[in-house]
């Protein structure tokens, strides 16, 4: 009746059939052949979202794609009988007829990504030997609120969540629930918002007995900086639970706003960004002391750009001086400088030609915090 | 149509199925205890989208029905219209979810697995105690819910059901059929489904009824509240039910008035009148926004109600409008409402009328009371 770790399966790395079996194969030798206990949450495959945000605006061609898509993975990962399964799933999209009606029509549409994901995943699980079940996520995760924005209601989730870890313990079944996607009211689906997925898998992680929520995508963390624009950037051994949500703020990783909410509300427990193999660790507080600052990272604002060094220590009045003077140095002006309640990140909008400079300014000032070799399988 | 006062009319009086015992009918089994648990064995046929969410329910809550009330659910068959799974021991948990994410007609190609079983297999290998009919409504023929309800009887089953025509078309033959055999009849999945309008008009026979009108499609109750919400026409509020999922892909049962007739058959039938579905007078849906408005200006609700007067022996279901303050006018979107006048008192009940969800959970209220040999009041 325990479960180890919830392991979220994001769409970055879900891009073909093979991509199928390649996630259900990691799960297998990271998790389950070193006899951990694990439930898998996974998100649509990459792209599906976005043509769903189309057919909700009435786009057929977008709907079509969809159902061509997760049909031919479907047939390479499971043959004829997952293709019709997943075909009856989508069934919704037959009848796009032009823009969603309403609120809810639109989340009924958005949530069919999810739910062919997870009948794939279930199959592709069992293909490489592990014992695998769908658990439909209306079944499990509860909510509230707007179809579209929908809160998860952690009291009648834990309650369902643990009679799905209760039922499969016997037979060693993982249970397979898609992400971003809720019950709504009157048994219709809600959807928790874009990144919703992070969300389901903190939540059901933390409505558990589970250490760890690995939140695995294409890249092996969250970085000091983005390694394609500067050089020199180093994966982030780990951070608070804080200041991963200002770098998911100021643009450093896509993540729901409400990923660490379940975990302050209900129960703390560590989280893995990253990679199978190599993750940033997430603890509810930082782990680096004194306080220092861990990434830059920026986002467009209107005309400008904000950029940002995130840490706990990102606030201080050494730090403001630090990068003041970094940016004088590299000819930067900025038009404003302000923090966040959390004092976790120190942000300066800039002149949206200067932003390179700006970053690699601030990146230079990165000392304390940062290491690698931590945070492998 | 015959009253309440008829010498020869069968009642519901069922003095213990055949596998309960009269004092562990009537008395909950200490909690925790295994020793005292009844056993039910249970077939479920019709394995659509009603048979699944029953499946899942039963494999996710058997252990906490246990405790609660004493009784063992064991599902030993599921049958669709191409096969069946079949198990005498009864499906694990496990099992019972991977059947429920078999394809559409291929329950055969999940755990114990038979093409081309059916009933007659079932009833050989499995001996159920409690048939579960989850088959769609055929209100010309009543097949082939008629003919398993007289299968399940006839064998020494109990009958619950979801499906309508049986009772609709048959009524008292099949509770007859019961009460000759001390088999019980479940069918609160019928009329208001997660709503317990059965188990309250149970409670007021030996009343004088007056009048029993309600609005008992949530279809038609959906479309009329968005054309009076949003001004939409009815074309379109069909539309947007559909896009919702709340109506069918043919909501003919449903505009044609054949749902709520049935409905409203089966529920003046259990307060102990012979109401026959041809004896109602059904007027299809066909609103018109212009009515909508005129009813709207004047502080009126056009609703589509269900009314029989036993006075006059009028039974009939139609548009009507009703008072913007009335208890009917309230019951918007897919909220079902009853109000049953008997003379002495008027008796109020509203709730969520469809769903698979609320469904499977009437469908399990109605194993539980037969397993344990309920006596109807």
């Amino acid at each position: 009746m325990t479960l180890d770790a919830i392991v979220k399966i994001g769409g970055s790395i879900l891009r073909s059939p093979g991509d199928y079996v390649k996630a259900a194969e990691a799960v297998r030798e990271y998790y389950v052949d070193r006899g951990a206990r694990v439930a898998v949450v996974v998100s649509a495959a990459k792209g599906v979202t976005d043509l769903l945000v189309r057919a909700v605006e009435g786009s057929r061609r977008a709907a079509l794609e969809v159902k061509e898509r997760y049909s031919a993975i479907a047939r390479d990962v499971g043959g004829p009988s997952l293709e019709r399964l997943v075909g009856e799933l989508l069934g919704a999209l037959d009848r796009v007829r032009g823009r969603a009606a309403s609120a809810r029509a639109a989340a009924r549409i958005l949530a069919l990504g999810e739910a062919a994901s997870r009948a794939i995943m279930v199959y592709a699980l069992e293909a490489v030997g592990v014992k695998a079940v769908g658990i439909p996520a209306f079944r499990v995760v509860h909510s509230s609120g707007h179809p579209l924005r929908a809160r998860i209601d952690y009291g009648r989730t834990g309650e369902s969540w643990l009679s799905v870890v209760k039922t499969l313990t016997p037979s060693g079944a993982v249970p397979v629930v898609e992400g971003f996607v809720a019950g709504g009211c009157e048994g219709t689906p809600a959807i928790l918002g874009r990144g919703g997925s992070d969300y389901t898998a903190t939540a059901l992680a933390a409505l558990s007995t589970a250490k760890t929520a690995h939140l695995v995508t294409d890249v092996d963390g969250i970085y000091t900086g983005d390694p394609r624009r500067i050089p020199g950037s180093r994966r982030v051994e780990s951070m608070g639970y804080i200041e991963a949500l200002e770098a998911a703020k100021y643009g450093a990783k896509k993540m729901h706003p409400r990923t660490f909410e379940p975990l302050k509300v209900v129960r703390p427990l560590e989280v893995r960004i990253g990679s199978w193999r190599r993750w940033t660790r997430v603890a509810p507080r930082p782990e680096v002391r004194p306080p220092g600052v861990k990434l830059v990272a920026s986002r467009a604002l209107g005309s400008g750009t904000v950029v940002s060094l995130v840490g706990s220590g990102a606030a201080s009045p050494m730090i403001l001086s630090k990068a003041a003077e970094a940016l004088m140095e590299a000819g930067v002006d900025y038009m404003t400088v302000h923090s966040t309640p959390s004092k976790a990140s120190l942000a300066f909008t800039v002149n949206r030609d200067h932003e390179a400079r700006a970053l690699e300014a601030l990146h230079s000032i990165i000392e304390e915090g940062v290491a690698e070799g931590a945070g492998e399988a | 149509m015959g009253g309440p006062g008829d010498a020869d009319a069968p009642n519901e009086r069922i003095v213990g199925g055949p596998h309960s015992s009269p004092s562990a009918s009537r008395l909950p089994a200490p909690p925790g205890g295994h020793g005292g648990s009844l056993g039910a064995r249970v077939a479920i046929v019709g394995f659509g989208g009603v048979g699944r969410e029953l499946a899942r329910l039963i494999a996710l809550k058997a252990g906490d029905v246990e405790r609660l009330y004493g009784v063992r659910v064991r599902v030993v068959a599921v049958v669709d219209s191409r096969g069946a799974a079949i198990c005498p021991r009864g499906f694990e948990g496990y099992e019972l979810l991977k059947l429920a994410e078999t394809p559409r007609s291929s329950v055969s190609s999940g755990p114990c697995g038979r093409p081309g079983a059916g009933v007659e297999d079932v009833y050989a290998e499995a001996k159920p105690e409690i048939h579960v009919e989850a088959t769609p409504s055929d209100y010309e023929s009543g097949e082939p819910g008629v003919s398993h309800a007289f299968k399940a009887l006839g064998e020494g089953a109990s009958f619950v059901t979801a499906n309508k025509a049986p009772l609709a078309l048959r009524f008292w033959d099949i509770i007859g059929e019961a009460a000759a055999r001390g088999l019980y009849v479940g069918y609160k999945a019928t009329v208001m489904a997660g709503t317990p309008l059965i188990s309250l008009l149970r409670g007021l026979r030996g009343y004088e009824l007056h009048a029993f009108e309600g609005i008992l499609n949530a279809t038609t109750n959906y479309i009329l509240t968005l054309m009076h919400e949003r001004l939409l026409t009815m074309d379109e509020a069909l539309e947007t039910a559909k896009a919702e999922g709340v109506a069918e892909p043919d909501p003919s049962l449903d505009l044609d008035g054949w749902d709520p007739a049935a409905k409203l058959v089966i529920a003046v039938n259990t307060l102990g009148y012979r109401l026959t579905l041809r004896e109602v007078y059904r007027e299809p849906l066909r609103a018109r926004l212009e009515d909508v408005i005129s009813a709207s200006r004047r502080g009126r609700v056009l609703k589509y109600i269900a009314r029989f007067r036993p006075r006059d022996g009028r039974a009939e279901v139609r548009l009507a409008e009703v008072g913007g303050d009335s208890f009917l006018a309230q019951a918007k979107g897919t909220v079902n409402a009853v109000r049953v006048d008997v003379g002495v008192n008027e008796v109020r009940l509203a709730g969520r009328g469809g769903g698979v969800d609320v469904t499977a959970h009437a469908l399990l209220s109605d194993i539980l009371e037969a397993a344990r040999g309920w006596v109807p009041p």
